[in-house]
């Protein structure tokens, strides 16, 4: 932290350069497009739904060897669940004493990995009051790539799948012990509502090529999407009821984008793809609905140069063939938050700056409800949304405290110091925070804090978790129920 | 829009001009390493802001936007062999040269990233929103990018 604000104190050094006064030239360019008429970029327009429909069904040679695929790792599976020699031989597995119930063990969690799958088995989550924390899904730090689960109270490591297709080299030598100097960047994670299936995107060290995968019981299906340095994929989202999986692809930064694509993973393997309606724009991950039929991305509908009313919500039923732009109005500020749906005809957004929560309906976007207060209080980073919508974490940026505010009142509590940078998630029943630090420093590791306590580290082993800081998130921390679901 | 309307625009993306160019153009100078393309592009955006009049409902952020993209695009095309213009050496002086020459060293994402939140101020999904990018690549550009600085600048600095 003291690094870094150091780094700050030398970028104010920029404040001694002499700068000229443009005013004149910026009056004198105006006069010049005046002349030319309007440079203005390009409108937002529908667009011809793009081709790119992937039906698995249609290839019946491919399916054909899928299920040769399948009908084998079903075998190899069973004789690996019935106490093989794999199944002996796993490293680690949690303490049957100590764990709480989880949907899914580790060696059969690893089993199944071992297999290829064309699609997967997911499911709507069972009652939230008996929800426990299962399993943290990280990327471990190795060359190859390899997605690790760890158990949030025992700290216990289980190795689910490793990516050796996207292994890379390291731009830095490692310390043989001690923390590594150098954490792989990886994409992002997230488990389906139930928690029995795993997104993964899968990223070279050079960024390049981002391949998605879905693990389940099933076994590991894909890769389902993929693209090379030219796009790059959003954070995959699972519908509610784990029958779809929902994955947004931009063109690269610092350009002209084109169109955002929506790609809607089916269970069966199977994808379709949705532009977004309008000619060069940005969009963030997908949010669905309560019931799944509908989906909402933010989108900043005329990226390269940006428009007037250049951010939206982009809305659409799950069966249509494009995903609608609901532009901003004046009741509903451009810096408004896509936090999710208040219901499943209304949009919920988030207005730091009227301190409101905002419902949108998709039918009528021209008039907007004020629902209820929003209190960001002094946290201004918010990087998580609790599951039940009332308070948010952040990361205060210099000094650098995990700060839980309470949305309704404001009120603000400190739970540890970590470095500006910590990734932070909720566990699904909203009780506990668990943060990543990946600096190379004392704290390196893998923590978690109970709101009412201490934290305490899991790990001391420099994980990278792959989940990005965006709001509202849900970390890739697996839901699990005691008892029958 | 009418007379009034013109004069009351421009009145009130001057004021935006006075309270923020002087920033906003050290920023892009820091991110291009050319004091031409700073002034080219901010030049640029505040020019674009003004004709387009009342709409553009916050014209602060919008300039920085448009001004990193704008330079962004510049320094694109001239991306076979960069020239810095002769102002470069003699502006540095004024500044941290260290800091600057570390800069020019990175590449453009983590560049723009690290200019963003650490001169500007700005909280990383203001610097995902004004790059075009998702918040995840601008925390590895800015993992990345500091990193990269503190090898470049040595172990006192971050």
């Amino acid at each position: 932290v003291i690094e870094m604000d150091d780094l700050r104190a030398r970028f104010r050094a920029l404040d001694d350069l002499p700068v000229p006064d443009l005013w004149p030239t910026v009056q004198r360019r105006v006069a010049v497009l005046e002349r030319e008429g309007s440079p203005m970029p390009v409108a937002v327009r529908p667009l011809k739904q793009t081709a790119g429909a992937r039906d698995v069904r249609r290839r019946p040679a491919l399916a054909l060897a899928a299920l040769v695929v399948l009908v084998a790792a079903a075998l190899i599976g069973a004789a690996l669940l019935a106490g093989s020699w794999f199944d002996r031989n796993l490293e680690i597995s949690p303490d049957p004493s100590t764990a709480p119930v989880s949907l899914i063990g580790c060696s059969e969690a690893r089993a199944a990995a071992a297999r290829t799958a064309e699609g997967w088995i997911a499911g709507r989550p069972g009652p939230t009051s008996d929800a426990r924390p299962g399993w943290l899904a990280l990327w471990g730090t190795e060359q190859v790539p390899e997605v690790v689960l760890v158990h949030p109270t025992t700290g216990v490591r289980c190795s689910l799948v490793r990516f050796p297709g996207h292994a890379a080299p390291l731009p830095v030598p490692q310390p043989e012990s001690g923390s590594r100097d150098w954490i792989p960047f990886r994409g992002p994670l997230a488990w389906s509502p139930d928690g029995s299936a795993l997104s993964i995107v899968v990223i070279d060290e050079d960024g390049r090529r981002q391949d998605v995968y879905v693990w389940s019981r099933a076994g590991l299906a894909g890769p389902l999407l993929s693209v090379d340095g030219s796009a790059s994929f959003q954070p995959p989202t699972w519908s509610p009821d784990g029958d779809h999986l929902a994955v947004v692809r931009n063109r690269s930064n610092l350009g002209p984008n084109g169109p955002a694509i929506v790609a809607i993973a089916a269970a069966d393997g199977s994808v379709r793809e949705l532009p977004v309606d309008c000619a060069n724009c940005y969009g963030g991950p997908i949010v669905w609905s309560p019931d799944g039929s509908r989906s909402a991305l933010a989108a900043e509908v005329n990226n390269f140069a940006p428009e007037p009313d250049d951010h939206g919500i982009a809305v659409a039923r799950v069966d249509d063939d494009r995903l609608g732009i609901l532009p901003f109005t004046e009741e509903v500020a451009a810096g408004s938050l896509l936090v999710g749906w208040e219901d499943d005809q209304r949009v919920l957004l988030a207005d730091p700056e009227a301190g409101q929560f905002i419902g949108l309906p998709v039918d009528r976007p021209d008039r907007p409800v004020a629902l209820r207060p929003l209190r960001l209080g002094e946290s201004s980073g918010i990087v998580a949304l609790s599951p039940d919508r009332s308070m948010w974490a952040s990361i205060q940026g210099q000094g650098a405290s995990l700060l839980i505010t309470w949305i309704d009142d404001g009120r603000i509590r400190r739970l540890a110091r970590v470095p500006e940078f910590a990734l932070v998630g909720w566990a699904p029943d909203g009780r506990s925070v668990a943060y990543l630090i990946d600096e190379q420093i004392d704290e390196q590791g893998l923590w978690i804090v109970d709101l009412d306590g201490e934290p305490r580290r899991l790990s001391d082993e420099p994980l990278a978790l792959a989940k990005e800081q965006f709001w509202p998130p849900a970390m890739a921390w697996q839901p699990v129920w005691t008892g029958d679901r | 829009m009418d007379a009034v309307a013109v004069l009351n625009n421009q009145s009130s993306v001057e004021a935006v001009y006075r309270a923020d160019a002087e920033r906003l153009w050290r920023a892009i100078f820091a991110y291009a390493g050319d004091a031409d393309v700073a002034t080219d592009a901010v030049a640029e955006a505040y020019a674009q802001v003004l004709r387009r009049g009342t709409a553009v409902r916050d014209p602060a952020a919008w300039t920085w936007r448009a001004a990193f993209r704008i330079a962004a695009g510049v320094l694109k095309a001239r991306r076979s062999d960069p020239p810095l213009s002769a102002t470069v050496e003699h502006v540095d002086r004024y500044a941290d040269p260290d800091l600057l020459a570390a800069l020019r060293k990175l590449p453009d994402g983590q560049r723009a990233a690290v200019v963003l939140f650490y001169y500007g101020d700005l909280p990383i999904a203001q610097v995902a929103e004004r790059l075009g990018t998702s918040r995840l690549a601008v925390r590895a550009n800015l993992t990345r990018g500091r990193r990269r600085l503190r090898e470049l600048l040595g172990d006192r600095d971050g």
